[in-house]
This record gives C-alpha cells, sequence and structure tokens, in this order.
C-alpha cells in the first residue's frame, strides 16, 4: 500500500521540496538516468521498486534546505524565542524543573499504561486466524452448585469433532508436572509439560525453530520443547533426536527430541515449555482415556469466527453422541473464543491467573487523569510564574511586540518545556517499567511505539501538550495591561474561576486515587490476614515425590516427630488453597429420602485437625486409640451439615463412596462437625467437605509440619536432611501454606501495588499544583495582607485566610469523590465472598491525610507570607 | 581527521572519478565502481562524497551533457584537481613503500 502511495513522481516531487536547490538538477537527473535503464532491464514494478530505494538514500542531513521563513513565523525570531526560552529555563531552573518533572511524570505514566494495556489487549492475538481457535469450557454441576471450568473431558473432542463440520481441527491439551533429566545426572521438576494431541500445529501454529511441525507429535513418545528448554537440557547440541527421560510418581519413560520451538511469549494465556505426544499418554496412564478424570483442556479452531452454528450443532450431536452419566454432570458446554481469555475469562483451573478488563480499564483511566492533572498543574504553575514575569511582558510591549508575538514567545517556551519534560520522562519510563515489571511479574516492550498508529498518536499527543501547556498561560499572560504589568496588579476576575475548578478537580482526583488505594490495599490484606478458620502460621507442607514416599509416609513422619523443633504432623491428600478435594458420592443412612450427592472431600490421618488447628464446634476428632475410625467416623464442616439439615450431625450414620484404585464404600457415623474453614480460596463462599480417613497411597501426597517458632531457616534445612535420608532419589520440595493461600490473591495483591503507585503519582502531582496556586495566591494577595496586619489581624487569621480558600473547594470536592468511590467500591467488593466493610472511617482516614499534605504544602507559603512586613509589600503605592 | 585525510571509500572515489574523466558524474562513477570492485554504492551516498571531496579541494566540477534520459538535465562533471592528483600520488607511495618493506611471508 505504501508502495502504491510512493509513486516515483511524488518521490520526485518530495526531493525537490526536501533538497537544496544547487543539488536538485544533478540528483534528479542521476535518478532519472539510473530509472530509465531500470525500467529497459525490468518489469515496471521492479523498477519503481528499485528507484525507491535509491531515491530514499538521497534523505540525508547534508541535502536538506535550509529553512525558509515560513509565512506568518519569523524564522530568526523563533530562533531567538528557544534561546531565550532556555535562558529563563536555566534562570529559574527549580521552578522549571518542578514544572518539566511534573509535566514528565504525567507523559511516562501515560506512556507505561499504554504499554500495559497494548499487552494486555495483545493476548493470544499473535497466532493465525486466533478469532477462530476457541476453546471449550464446561459448566460442571459439583455438590450442587454450577462450576465454570476451563476443562473439559477427555473423551469429549474425540467423541463429537467428526460430526461436526464447523471444527476444522481440534486438540486437547494435558498439563502434567513432571520430572524431566537429560543425563540422569541433574534431575528438574517441571511444571509446564503439556501432553497434546499431533494436531497441535494445526490450531496454535507455533514457530518451529528445527523439527518437523507436521510430523513432530506424531506417535508415542515424542516432545517438543522451547528453545529456552533445549539450552537447559542440551546445552549447544543440536536437541533433535536425543533423549529426555520423563518421571512421575510411578514410573520413567524415555522421550524422543522431535522439534524445538519459539519460546512462548508472555501474551499468551498457554503455559507450556513442552509438548509431549498425546499417544505417550497411552502407555503413562492407560486409564486416561475416560469421560471423567483427569479432564484436560480442549481447543477447536472453527471454519468461521461465529459460534451460533456450532452451537446449536453441538447441542444435538452431544445429546446424540455422549453418554448419560457424563451428560447429567454437565450444566452447559462453551466455545470460549482464546483472545477472550486473559481479560474476560473467570473460569477455573486455567494455565494462568488471568487479568481483567476492569483493570485495563481503570489503569487507562487513571493514566489519562494523571495526565491532566499534569498538564493542569503546568498551566497553573506557568500563570503562577506571571506575576514574576508581568515585569518582562511590559518591557517587550513597550519596545513593540504585538499581542501575536508575546503568544508565540510563550508557545515556543512551552515547546521547549515539553521537550525537556518528554527527555525527563523517557528516564522515568524506564523507572515506572522495573517498578511495573516487578510487581506485576510481567515484562512490557514497548515495541508498539513504533508501530503505525502509536507513533503518530504519541507525535500528536506531544503537541496537543505543547498548546494546552501553552495557549491558556500565553493568552492570559499577553493580555496585562501594559500599566498594570509594570505595577504587577494583576487581572483577578474570569480566570480565577477557572483555576479554581482546576484545584477542585485536582482535589477530586486524588481524593479519589487514595481512597482506591486504600480499598485495594485493605482487601488484599484482609484477604491475606483474614481468620481462615485454622492456624496457617508456621505450617509447611512436604510433597511426597513418589509412590515410596507415599506408602511409607509414616516411616518418614516418626522421624520428624523425634526432632525438638517440629510441634506435629499430619498427611493429606491436598492442601488448602490447592484445589482437588475430590467430589465424593455421600448420603445419609437416615433419611432415605435425601437423594446421594456428591460433596468435596479431604482425606488425612488421625493428627490433621490438631496440626491445623481446626476449630472442633461438636463432637470429638479422630482417634488412633479407636479402631473403627479408620473407616466409619467422618468429620463434617457447618456448611455440609447444613447441607443434610442437620442441626446437630453427631452419630448420624453417613455413607460416602470413595475411590481408591477401586470403589470403596464407606459407612459410618459422624464424629464430629469443625467450624467452616477456609478451603479454598476467599473469592468464594465456603463450601461443604466432609473430612475423613484415607492413609490409602493414592491420597497421602503432602505431610504438613507444624513447627515451633524460631529459625525457620534451620528447620527447612533439617528438613530437608531429613528427607534426602528418607528419598535420596527425588528433591526435596515444600511450601509453606500461608504461601499456597496467597497465591489466590496474587492478582489483588499485584493489583493494589501498582495502584499504591499511581496514587503516589497523583498526590505528588496535586501537591506540586496546590505549590503553584498557593504561590500565586500568596503574591496576589500582598498587598491585603499588609493592609491586613496594619488594621491588626494576627498570624494566625491570615493563615487561615489562606486555608478557607481551600477549604471551601476541598469540602464539595471530597462530596463528589466520595460519590464516585462509594460506587466503585461496592462494585468491586463484589467480587469477593468475603470482603472487608469499606465504612466511613476509611473515608475519613483517606480525606484526612489529603487534607494534611495539602496543607504542609500550603504551609510554606502561607507562613512566610503571614510573617510578611507590612512596609516591604506597601512601600510603592 | 586532518584536511589531507582521505578515507577508503573517498580513495575509491577519487580513484573512479580519475579514470573516467572527462565524464565522471554519479551514475557513471558509481556504475564504474560496482563494475571494478563489485561494491553497490547507492547513488545518495557518492553524491556526498563526490561533495566532501569537492569541499576538500580535491575535485571541481562544472554543469553539462543534458540528455534525454535524464529528462534534459544537466549532469554535474567532476574533474580530479591537482590537489587531488597530488593526493592520490601520496597515497600511492605510502602504500607501496609500505608494501615493500613486507618479507617473504609464508602462510601456513
Amino acid at each position: 500500500m505504501i508502495r502504491k502511495f510512493l509513486t516515483p513522481d511524488r518521490v520526485r516531487n518530495f526531493l525537490k521540496w526536501f533538497c537544496k536547490e544547487q543539488y536538485q538538477e544533478e540528483i534528479l537527473g542521476d535518478l532519472d538516468e539510473v530509472y530509465t535503464s531500470l525500467v529497459a532491464k525490468y518489469s515496471i514494478e521492479q523498477a519503481d521498486r528499485k528507484f525507491l530505494r535509491h531515491a530514499l538514500k538521497f534523505i540525508r542531513f547534508s541535502n536538506v534546505k535550509k529553512l525558509k521563513p515560513m509565512k506568518g513565523i519569523n524564522h530568526t525570531l523563533f530562533k531567538r524565542g528557544i534561546k531565550y526560552s532556555l535562558k529563563q529555563y536555566k534562570l529559574n531552573f527549580g521552578h522549571s524543573m518542578i514544572n518539566s518533572i511534573g509535566l514528565a511524570i504525567g507523559i511516562a505514566g501515560l506512556i507505561t499504561l499504554m504499554a500495559y494495556t497494548y499487552q494486555q489487549l495483545s493476548f493470544d492475538k499473535q497466532y493465525s486466524n486466533s478469532d477462530r481457535i476457541f476453546r471449550v469450557v464446561t459448566d460442571t454441576k459439583v455438590a450442587g452448585n454450577i462450576v465454570p471450568s476451563s476443562l473439559s473431558s477427555a473423551r469429549l473432542l474425540p467423541t463429537v469433532s467428526k460430526s461436526l463440520n464447523e471444527i476444522e481441527h481440534a486438540v486437547r491439551m494435558y498439563s502434567f508436572p513432571c520430572f524431566l533429566t537429560a543425563d540422569k545426572l541433574k534431575k528438574y521438576r517441571e511444571g509446564s509439560f503439556v501432553f497434546a494431541d499431533s494436531t497441535l500445529v494445526d490450531v496454535f501454529d507455533f514457530e518451529f525453530k528445527q523439527g518437523n511441525a507436521k510430523t513432530a507429535l506424531d506417535g508415542p513418545l515424542k516432545v517438543i520443547l522451547t528453545e529456552k528448554m533445549a539450552v537447559k537440557y542440551f546445552g549447544n547440541k543440536s536437541p533433535i533426536g536425543q533423549k529426555i527421560t520423563f518421571e512421575d510418581q510411578r514410573s520413567a519413560f524415555d522421550f524422543n527430541v522431535t522439534g524445538v520451538i519459539k519460546d512462548l511469549p508472555e501474551n499468551t494465556h498457554l503455559k507450556a515449555d513442552f509438548f509431549a505426544s498425546m499417544q505417550s499418554l497411552d502407555q503413562i496412564m492407560p486409564w486416561y482415556y475416560n469421560w471423567h478424570y483427569p479432564p484436560l483442556y480442549s481447543y477447536v479452531k472453527l471454519s468461521s469466527s461465529d459460534t451460533s452454528s456450532i452451537n446449536s450443532s453441538f447441542d444435538k450431536i452431544f445429546q446424540e453422541q455422549v453418554p448419560e452419566h457424563y451428560r447429567t454432570e454437565v450444566a452447559s458446554i462453551k466455545f470460549q473464543n482464546i483472545e477472550d481469555i486473559n481479560l474476560q475469562s473467570n473460569y477455573e483451573s486455567d494455565w494462568k491467573a488471568n487479568s481483567s478488563m476492569v483493570y485495563v480499564k481503570i489503569f487507562v483511566i487513571v493514566a489519562i487523569l494523571i495526565l491532566i492533572i499534569s498538564v493542569v498543574n503546568y498551566v497553573n504553575l506557568v500563570v503562577s510564574r506571571g506575576v514574576v514575569r508581568a515585569k518582562e511582558v511590559g518591557v517587550r510591549k513597550v519596545i513593540g511586540a504585538d499581542r501575536k508575538q508575546l503568544i508565540f514567545q510563550f508557545m515556543t517556551e512551552a515547546l521547549v518545556n515539553v521537550f525537556i519534560a518528554a527527555l525527563i520522562s523517557t528516564l522515568l519510563i524506564f523507572l515506572f517499567t522495573y517498578l511495573f515489571n516487578r510487581n506485576l511479574d510481567i515484562s512490557l516492550s514497548f515495541e508498539f511505539l513504533s508501530i503505525w498508529p502509536f507513533n503518530i498518536l504519541l507525535i500528536g499527543i506531544f503537541f496537543l501538550l505543547v498548546f494546552l501547556a501553552g495557549f491558556y498561560p500565553a493568552l492570559i499572560m499577553s493580555n496585562y495591561r501594559l500599566l498594570d504589568s509594570f505595577k504587577q496588579k494583576l487581572p483577578t476576575s474570569g480566570s480565577s474561576l477557572l483555576r479554581k475548578g482546576l484545584v477542585f478537580f485536582q482535589f477530586v482526583i486524588s481524593g479519589t486515587m487514595i481512597l482506591m488505594t486504600l480499598l485495594m490495599l485493605s482487601q488484599s490484606r484482609y484477604l491475606q490476614n483474614r481468620n481462615l478458620g485454622f492456624e496457617e502460621e508456621h505450617l509447611v507442607s512436604i510433597k511426597m515425590m513418589d509412590e515410596s514416599d507415599s506408602k511409607n509416609y509414616e516411616v518418614f513422619k516418626n522421624d520428624l516427630l523425634v526432632e525438638s523443633f517440629v510441634e506435629s504432623a499430619a498427611i493429606s491428600s491436598t492442601l488448602p488453597g490447592k484445589g482437588d478435594f475430590f467430589p465424593f458420592d455421600v448420603s445419609s443412612l437416615d433419611n432415605q429420602e435425601i437423594e446421594p450427592f456428591s460433596m468435596k472431600s479431604l482425606g488425612v490421618d488421625e493428627d490433621y485437625i490438631s496440626t491445623y488447628d481446626i476449630k472442633l464446634k461438636s463432637g470429638r476428632d479422630f482417634d488412633t486409640n479407636i479402631n473403627t475410625d479408620e473407616r466409619s467416623a467422618f468429620i463434617l464442616n457447618k456448611a455440609a451439615a447444613a447441607k443434610f439439615g442437620w442441626e446437630d450431625p453427631i452419630g448420624k450414620n453417613f455413607r460416602m463412596t470413595v475411590y481408591a484404585g477401586q470403589k470403596d464404600d464407606r459407612e459410618g457415623k459422624v464424629i464430629g462437625m469443625v467450624e467452616d474453614f477456609n478451603f479454598e480460596s476467599l473469592h468464594k463462599e465456603i463450601e461443604p467437605i466432609v473430612i475423613y480417613i484415607n492413609k490409602h497411597r493414592f491420597y497421602t501426597d503432602y505431610l504438613t509440619v507444624k513447627l515451633k517458632p524460631g529459625g525457620l531457616s534451620n528447620q527447612i534445612a533439617r528438613l530437608n536432611e531429613l528427607y534426602s535420608e528418607f528419598n535420596p532419589n527425588k528433591p526435596f520440595e515444600f511450601s509453606f501454606i500461608d504461601d499456597e493461600l496467597d497465591s489466590h490473591y496474587e492478582n489483588e495483591i499485584k493489583q493494589g501495588k501498582t495502584m499504591t503507585i499511581f496514587s503516589v503519582v497523583a498526590i505528588v502531582l496535586s501537591c506540586l499544583g496546590i505549590l503553584g496556586l498557593i504561590t500565586y495566591a500568596t503574591q496576589k494577595k500582598m498587598k491585603e495582607i499588609g493592609i491586613r496586619k496594619i488594621m491588626g489581624s494576627g498570624r494566625f487569621q491570615i493563615f487561615f485566610l489562606f486555608v478557607k480558600e481551600y477549604l471551601t473547594l476541598f469540602l464539595p470536592a471530597i462530596v463528589v469523590s466520595g460519590g464516585l468511590v462509594y460506587f466503585f467500591s461496592k462494585d468491586w467488593l463484589s467480587n469477593f465472598a468475603f470482603s472487608i466493610d469499606f465504612n466511613i472511617s476509611y473515608y475519613l482516614v483517606g480525606y484526612l491525610a489529603l487534607a494534611v499534605i495539602t496543607l504542609l504544602t500550603i504551609s510554606y507559603h502561607t507562613i512566610r507570607a503571614s510573617a510578611l512586613n507590612p512596609v516591604d509589600c506597601l512601600r510603592d503605592e | 581527521m586532518s584536511k589531507n585525510h582521505l578515507g577508503e571509500f573517498e580513495e575509491m572515489i577519487l580513484l573512479t572519478t580519475a579514470s573516467l574523466q572527462p565524464s565522471a558524474y554519479g551514475v557513471s562513477i558509481s556504475a564504474s565502481l560496482k563494475e571494478m570492485t563489485g561494491r553497490e554504492a547507492d547513488m545518495g551516498a557518492v553524491h556526498s562524497v563526490l561533495r566532501r571531496l569537492e569541499a576538500k579541494g580535491f575535485l571541481r566540477s562544472e554543469m553539462g551533457g543534458a540528455t534525454s534520459a535524464r529528462g534534459g538535465r544537466r549532469k554535474r562533471l567532476f574533474e580530479v584537481t591537482v590537489a587531488g592528483k597530488k593526493i592520490l600520488d601520496t597515497t600511492y607511495y605510502l602504500r607501496t613503500s609500505m608494501y615493500e618493506k613486507i618479507g617473504d611471508l609464508s602462510f601456513r
């Protein structure tokens, strides 16, 4: 398209405009001669292209025409204007620097947030035809609730995809954490090892660096890996054809490396370093191919980006071809476009924690607000400087400057200032990017700035800033009347309303930002510190790495209990915050009317409840001395008892069907009821759960150790030592329970931190603005202060005179911002099942802080003004 | 850089100009350069070097020799000045005398 636009004629005209006259003839002549010979040799298009390449090389500095005085703008005047502006800048270096930094913060904030937004919006658009790639997501019925899950059954796609014409390609992916080794010496745990069908490359066009994309995943025990992993495992050797050994809890397999792909970018929802062929699963987990467990990710590439046709045909095929036992588990199955996953998805068990459109919107608004505040500040500061520069304006007028020239001068100064600010902002962008990357755990790139609409936008913003920052002060200051400007008597009316409006506006913005930060921080702190119903401190869990660990965990547990720093230890099937609370069918044997339903479960040993310090509400804990506890005792939480309608569940006859290799019906009594405790994220209400004894090796995955306080690093080191004695073949893997839980609130914590950065920025900017205004106000009121002092008013009264002026703006401003925050907080907090009560005290604290900051900012100038000697300001009347 | 210094590319252009005299101008110089050295010099670069050499006093130029292929525009024809010839000689002697100092090198 650009080529079509740049015809040889246009290029010639451009060069005529661009090059010095004395060179034009030879340059154009030579070019034409070359073109004539090109046309003889090549086709017209090729000749045009080569001509363009030659012509572009003439765009060099030495060929540029000297600037001719443009119409209406005097060239020398412009040059002098710049010189003069720089002189002014140096003259009031402190003031000018504050001014530039303020503006620079605004620009840097805008660009950083543009980068963030661009990255967030670009998620998963890098795959070709990404608008036609969909993920199959399932709303599953679990314990009476509908759980939206990003996973679907392993059998679903193979069953239905042949009958659906809309599906061009389909691929299933199953993420399987495992151990890998290439040389049998160094063994790594890999969390992003993924089994995928050979059709993977038809759906997602990963870039292959080595190997054949078509056949790479065709056949069992084949694996492709990313470049990063190729280096990690094979160094500089070519990995193709090499063996990599895969180990899970039970078995080990050698995989053949058949391909190397480019590392997956940051802006994709997938998280994978290895893709192994799905056929390998037939050997590793032959039972995987069923309708229920494990569910996995399914993706399809459809023939069109519109899902209405597939939705209707899918329903029919689903009813016809899918067995009933699976259909009854599923509430609905949907097709989710991959481009929507990052910002609009809230499905469980996604690859990574997703972001949300709400945050992107908030950040965009914040960026624009910060830019506005900084421009407003700039204008205010320049106008407040006007008092000092009034004389200069007067002298200029006496010498003969007309209004146009004065405006021109101030605009030139704005240009210089904005330019300096832009330079400073490049430094600030580095700082902001660093803070952003560290807090949000991403890596922003600024590639987008070189992409077409953005560089134009940026240049546009630059000139808009020059205009905004220069025009209003220029207008005001060029309007001073000659005599007034010498007497430093400044026009007061008109602009004061606007200025007051600006201060009001700043109060609203900074008040809102402070409160929003307060809201986000308190909520994320609340999520981290909330009483969960168990004691999460001092709990360390050790993962049982292989089958022998799981079988013999009691040996290890006894080893640990000998240590003096270990208070207690307990085995469990999963950890709070981890998920995997397998739902099993439960029923009441007393009341046959209640249909059996599935309830989440937690398999533990007898020490679990005491180790976690979960409060028993009634009944008793499991007891090692009571033999029947091992198979026929159950403890429910309050929510579970309520689900059965039991006021007091103790002694009720209870049945549960457990799977441990095979079906295992357990009947017995409920022996205790515990308080509701948060075993999952606080985003959700606490669900019913049944706790029971299960020491089968499938369920003894984590050993939780309660440590005595003190010397944590030594304690962990000792645990490590003990573990390597117990199982020398596997690495020691542990986690702190509170970290595990915090990972659920990662997003909230991150957003809270980011918001803090920006509200600090906004507050700094507001302070700069208020500082500028108070300078202006005190200078304007010098004489008034003098007269008041003569009439006998004291320092405090004068101080209060200024404070009053801000108070009249401050009070209405906090009413407005309070309203905004009220609606925002209600909306935002509704995302959480457990949230803080964002009451009036938060507002008080926030606005009090703002008031104090404002007072401190204005106090320097007002105190100085109130200590003024009346003679100084009144003598020239 | 002193006024008498000649860069490698400048030297090439100067030599080519001398060899093409009296019809040395942008297109012919760059074509002959490509023919003799095989290197693809774009017109823009050739022009700016020519101009630089003229500023250093090694070349002088005049306009003339319009053709229809050039849309009737004249060429800027270049000629080596005495100073230009002198610096070419100096460089040549410098190179040769240095080259002669090389002993019998044998390479493995």
